[in-house]
């Protein structure tokens, strides 16, 4: 379409140029008017990502207020890879294939980029730290555990400080259904707002989400009639949540078959690399519009034709 | 601990009695029978290879009934002067086996599928086996940390059902548990009805009180049981909702009905829950599960208050918690920078655990103060993760199971 049909951006960094090169401080935010945002934006044509635009090919509101797009990126940035992988009793089904999939994962990433595994069930395990994406990725221990900290793995992974010349992307293999964090989905969500990361959730296709259907995989999948009883969100809307968080960041949920039933996490991880890597960068300079507080955003491709653009809904700004 | 062995061995040879005069003959000791093996190991100190021996004895079933037959013969083919050790050896293998049952059913705390349910329910009789031994007598300390131990236990497997029969109200109602069980859970009902677990919680807390009354720890047991105080503490919300997990959009239309019973509950458990807040050995947790129901209750303000009475316990499980839930409570009331000082104090009992260190990383990157919420983390995620209070919440007393179980052990030895 001439416009947006959703928009979302894939990655918002907030960064100035004078704090670009400090990778050790704390990464620049909105403190000043030369702060500039970088904003992450997927553009497909149908199921195939447009990969030519530029700078006059977008529209960007911030606010509602139309901003100036002042360059533009792709995708040659190096990317900080965060895998979160769901072993908590109702998603370990699999755990060989999981770690012949984790031995695989350095073939689908570049030099520059790195990778990090963390894995959770009744909490969240480091499984590596941030290491070289050529280096062998070998999962030693994998503790299961009954329960799943849905949100604590996620908030960890989206806290995670990025370089300023790098980008943050963070895949994680859940059925999403949190029943043991301290984290509300509602505190999931305020991290979302202000994290540079793009969230990606790979959901089993066979879990729709309604509690029925929660208990008809409880009951087949390992024989527990109640599966997710206590402790859950007590919300027939929960997990819509949790999707809604990834949203937010510009990232999507991803439904896929057999997940967790022997099917590899390789396929799914490909495709989400390949689509980011596509993606473009935009870098504005907000103009006109209050500095502190939730800014909405708007993307639209303003060359002819019709396109998906997702990006993401914004951004969060300290006050002060 | 010994206590009164006379009146107990005199109570035990009534038993014994009772054994002979069925047909079977407590003296004549089958010394081929695997569980005498367990029970001699045991005795000797052996824990390891005696567990180890155990497992291999089959199902709950089989060790209770071997327990019950080989286990009586055991302990009445001693000497007078060593029937009574033998009898607190074989009430604690009771509840080792118990232990494994739970665990083989499902790890502690989770919940049970019906696949097994036989085996949840031959567990709770093999704790029964033990306990009608420990009964006999005089009430002594062996028996009251042998009753704690089993409560723990019980509690540990509390999670998946609901024990509510045991309210009654102020105003003499009582619970109706046609609702929840028979209507709204058909599973339920068919659990219950199977395994007739509910009931046998009751009795077993009925032996504790009746054998301890002025253990306040049993009386607060029941009270914990209620599902609206063990439910995983997650968020403010009502407490009635997640009864609605898996169920289908029908069952929705109950949802007032089932509100208006949790609120019942809830209120009857804040007038049961004040009898404990001044008792020594179980105030600060009492006033923490006070505060946590506040908390559920979006009463932020008072919650602060119950768990500030809280936080000077001596128990790290109830000061981890009170500080916790001061920090969710300090968010709850947009007071960031207080919660933070809340989730480090958290952190100053359980260093590193993980759901105080996520939850301040939370904070300080809502304050903007990101690289350190992301040191935080790396630093935490560093090092092992402790056992994390949070994990264990729903679990009741099973936090203090490996210290029964090493006081037994020490008791049995002396």
């Amino acid at each position: 379409m001439r416009g947006t049909l959703a928009a979302s951006v894939l990655t918002l960094l907030l960064t100035s140029g004078s704090r670009a090169a400090s990778r050790q401080q704390e990464p620049p935010t909105f403190r000043a008017s030369v702060d500039a945002v970088l904003v992450d934006v997927a553009v497909r044509a149908g199921n195939t990502p447009v990969n030519d635009l530029t700078t006059t090919d977008f529209a960007l509101w911030d606010q509602g207020v139309r901003q100036e797009i002042r360059a533009i990126r792709t995708g040659s940035v190096p990317l900080d890879v965060t895998l979160i992988v769901d072993v908590s009793r109702s998603r370990a089904g699999n755990l060989a294939q999981f770690r012949a999939d984790v031995n695989g994962v350095p073939t689908l990433l570049q030099p520059a980029d790195r990778v990090r595994l963390l894995a959770f069930s009744n909490e969240v395990t480091e499984i590596f730290p941030f290491q070289p994406g050529a280096l062998p990725a070998v999962v030693n221990d994998l503790k299961t555990g009954s329960f799943g900290a849905v949100h604590e793995a996620l908030a960890t992974a989206l806290m995670y400080q990025v370089e300023p010349d790098r980008r943050h992307l963070v895949v994680a293999f859940t059925d999403g259904l949190d029943n043991i964090s301290a984290l509300s989905v509602h505190t999931l969500q305020a991290i979302a707002k202000r994290t540079p990361a793009v969230l990606h959730l790979v959901i089993p296709s066979d879990n729709r989400g309604s509690w029925a259907s929660v208990m008809e995989l409880g009951r087949t999948d390992y024989g527990d009639p109640f599966p997710v009883l206590l402790g859950t969100e007590g919300h027939p809307r929960y997990r819509d949540m949790v999707i809604d968080a990834a949203e937010i960041t510009g990232g999507q949920e991803h439904r896929v078959g057999g997940l967790f039933r022997g099917e590899s996490i390789l396929g799914p991880l490909k495709q989400i690399l390949s689509d980011y890597r596509r993606s473009y960068q935009l870098q504005y300079q907000p103009s006109g519009v209050a500095r502190g507080g939730w800014h909405e955003l708007k993307v639209e491709v303003t060359r002819r034709g019709r396109y998906n653009v997702r990006a993401r809904r914004g951004y969060f700004v300290d006050a002060k | 601990m010994a206590g009164d062995a006379s009146r107990r061995l005199a109570v035990f040879a009534i038993v014994t009695c009772v054994f002979a005069i069925g047909g079977r003959t407590p003296g004549a000791q089958q010394t081929s029978d695997p569980i005498v093996g367990v029970l001699d190991g045991y005795a000797e100190g052996r824990y390891d290879d005696a567990l180890a021996r155990l497992r291999t004895l089959g199902s709950a079933r089989v060790i209770r009934d071997r327990l019950r037959d080989q286990g009586q013969r055991w302990i009445a083919s001693a000497d007078p002067a060593r029937r009574e050790r033998r009898l607190e050896i074989a009430a604690i293998v009771a509840l080792e086996a118990a232990h494994i049952g739970f665990a083989a059913a499902g790890q502690p705390g989770v919940p049970y599928g019906t696949k097994n349910l036989q085996q949840l329910f031959d567990t709770r009789q093999l704790l029964e086996v033990g306990c009608a031994w420990v009964r006999q007598g005089t009430a002594s300390e062996f028996e009251r940390v042998w009753l704690l131990a089993s409560v723990a236990l019980q509690q540990s497997v509390q999670n998946h059902y609901r024990v509510y029969t045991e309210i009654r109200f102020s105003d003499n109602r009582t619970v109706n548990p046609e609702v929840p069980f028979r209507d709204v859970m058909p599973q339920y009902s068919l659990w219950m009805q199977n395994a007739d677990l509910q009931e046998w919680d009751l009795a077993h807390w009925g032996h504790a009180t009746s054998r301890f009354p002025d253990e306040p720890r049993f009386a607060l047991a029941k009270i914990l049981a209620r599902p609206e105080v063990r439910r995983l503490p997650n968020r403010p919300g009502t407490a009635a909702m997640f009864m609605t997990q898996g169920f289908g959009s029908s069952e929705f239309d109950r949802l007032p009905e089932l509100e208006k019973l949790a609120a019942s509950v809830v209120r009857q458990t804040f007038v049961d829950l004040g009898r404990f807040l001044d008792r020594p050995g179980v105030s600060a947790e009492a006033n923490l599960r006070r505060g946590i129901l506040q908390f559920h209750q979006a009463r932020l303000v008072d919650s602060l208050d119950s768990l500030r009475a809280a936080t000077k316990e001596a128990d790290r499980d109830i000061a981890y918690l009170a500080h916790l839930y001061a920090g969710l409570a300090l968010d709850g009331l947009n007071r960031r920078s207080e919660a933070v000082d809340a989730f480090e104090a958290a952190l100053r009992v359980v260093p590193d655990a993980r759901s105080a260190v996520v939850a301040l990383a939370a904070d300080l990157f809502q304050l903007d103060r990101r690289a350190e919420a992301s040191a935080r983390l790396a630093a935490a995620f560093a090092r092992p993760a402790p056992d994390d209070p949070w994990r264990r919440f729903s679990l009741g007393d099973y936090r203090f199971w490996p210290d029964y179980l090493n006081r037994l052990r020490e008791a049995a030895r002396s």
